[in-house]
């Protein structure tokens, strides 16, 4: 028989061993905030990712594009049509605006009431997305110089994809919705409503295995039907309001009988791949 | 020098991880199924079985740590412990192995096995997420195990040529 280790080496693997769980328990639940290390090394290879991951990303646009070359027609048709519904929209926009801007000085707003839905939408590029799938994260190139903070919602043309996680200078990462588990003290709950029934109510806490989103603690009494869209409520300060997150597919009465559950098919894509552009959303401080 | 190169190359396999294989994966992996790339570990487990055990556990050590900053996992060191495990273990284990076909990619298919165990213990232990065993079996481990070895056949010719024609260094080191 062979030896595998020697003692010393035993005791030596123990000791690493022992290191290695105080790192991890110390690294555990560490809000985002990263040590300079950290911040080089994520910076550094995020920069590396870049230069693989953005003309790929190119690449396979152009490619798709060729491939649907021969849609281009009815795309133009169908364009032109939501152009119209844009100048039609603006103009009411505009008159809102105006209408809304009276009352906030009638009304005697202060200037953070009046800011408060005046979002930022930072534009950002996709570097890599995690090749682990318990840890669903993709990389922005976008960090702490341009502005961006742990927690701001993140979101692409769809809908919310999720959350920023962690801040280096130049990169930052964002936690996607996917990985929100309510086992998981890191990831948080989305507070959610539904558009056009602001008294909805209901808390998106996990994805399910088939990708849903479930949200559960509805009131037994709320007017949530299948096919309503879902929206971020604001309640709970991590995500603003009035972000689309999808559509809802069912719903039932919740594990204890009190509250509904609702199952909700989320409009953006969620795999974490094939991403290329993000849009973090900044909430302006006063 | 070998070594250097050795190490620069995997640098770049794992920036392949996080940046090319996004678009490579098979699109139609089923909801719920997760197939992940481990390109470096590949070949840290190549490096480790042909070339020198110590440097496979370093350079996993390195890249494991690496993985965890980067993509932001919910604790440090996880990926660096699976990694080092799987490196070492194949590392020992191919010291033995020196020739065959078959073989190595048993030995290649442990590592992977190894150092997904390895990960997906720590994140239940740490309780970052739920998944249970049978479906980390069925729905991650086993795409992953195949995904992996069909990347790593065509490599591991060059590898054995490139990497196993110096003095190998193992010796060194009392078994």
């Amino acid at each position: 028989m062979f030896r595998l280790l020697g003692n010393k080496k035993l005791i030596l693997l123990l000791a690493c061993l022992i290191l290695f769980i105080a790192l991890m328990g110390l690294t555990l639940n560490d809000d985002g905030r990263m040590s300079w290390p950290e911040k080089f090394v994520k910076d550094t290879v995020s920069y590396g990712q870049s230069l693989i991951y953005i003309p790929i990303a190119k690449m396979s646009e152009f490619v798709s594009n060729l491939a649907s070359l021969h849609l281009l027609y009815e795309e133009n048709a169908a364009l032109k049509s939501k152009l119209m519904d844009y100048a039609r929209d603006t103009a009411r926009l505009n008159q809102l605006e105006e209408q809304v801007a009276r009352l906030e000085e009638a009304l005697a707003f202060t200037e953070r009431q009046k800011k408060q839905n005046r979002y930022i939408w930072h534009y950002a590029d996709v570097v890599s997305a995690s090749p682990d799938p318990n840890v669903p994260t993709i990389n922005i190139n976008k960090g702490e110089l341009d502005g961006i903070r742990v927690n701001m919602a993140v979101a692409t043309t769809d809908g919310l994809i999720g959350r920023v996680a962690s801040v280096a200078p130049f990169y930052s990462t964002v936690q996607l919705i996917s990985a929100i588990d309510y086992h998981d003290d890191a990831s948080k709950a989305i507070a959610a409503t539904v558009k056009g029934k602001p008294d909805s109510f209901g808390m998106i806490e996990r994805m399910t295995k088939d990708g849903y989103l479930e949200m559960n603690k509805i009131p037994a009494t709320d007017l949530l039907e299948v096919g309503d869209v879902v929206i971020t409520s604001g309640y709970g300060g991590v995500y603003p309001h009035g972000i689309e997150i999808g559509r809802v597919v069912s719903r039932r009465v919740g594990d204890f009988g009190i509250t509904h559950t609702a199952l909700i098919e989320p409009f953006a894509n969620l795999n974490g791949e094939q991403l290329r552009q993000v849009f973090v959303i900044e909430v302006p401080e006063p | 020098m070998k070594n250097r190169w050795l190490v620069t190359l995997l640098l770049l396999f794992f920036l392949l991880e996080g940046g090319l294989f996004p678009w490579l994966l098979p699109a139609p992996v089923p909801e719920g199924f997760a197939v992940s790339p481990r390109l470096a570990l590949v070949g840290i487990l190549y490096a480790s079985m042909l070339r020198n055990r110590n440097l496979g556990v370093a350079t996993g050590l390195i890249l494991g740590f690496m993985q965890d900053i980067v993509h932001d996992g919910p604790m440090l060191g996880v990926h660096a412990v699976g990694m080092a495990v799987a490196a070492y273990a194949a590392g020992t284990a191919g010291m033995r192995v020196k020739s065959g076909f078959v073989l190595p990619f048993f030995l290649l298919a442990i590592g992977l096995a190894l150092n997904d165990l390895a990960v997906f213990s720590l994140y239940r232990l740490f309780q970052v997420m739920d998944l249970s065993l049978s479906d980390f079996f069925a729905r991650q481990l086993a795409p992953t195990l195949l995904f992996n070895l069909l990347l790593a056949v065509p490599l591991y010719v060059p590898a054995r040529k490139w990497l196993s024609n110096v003095p190998d260094k193992r010796d060194e080191e009392p078994a």
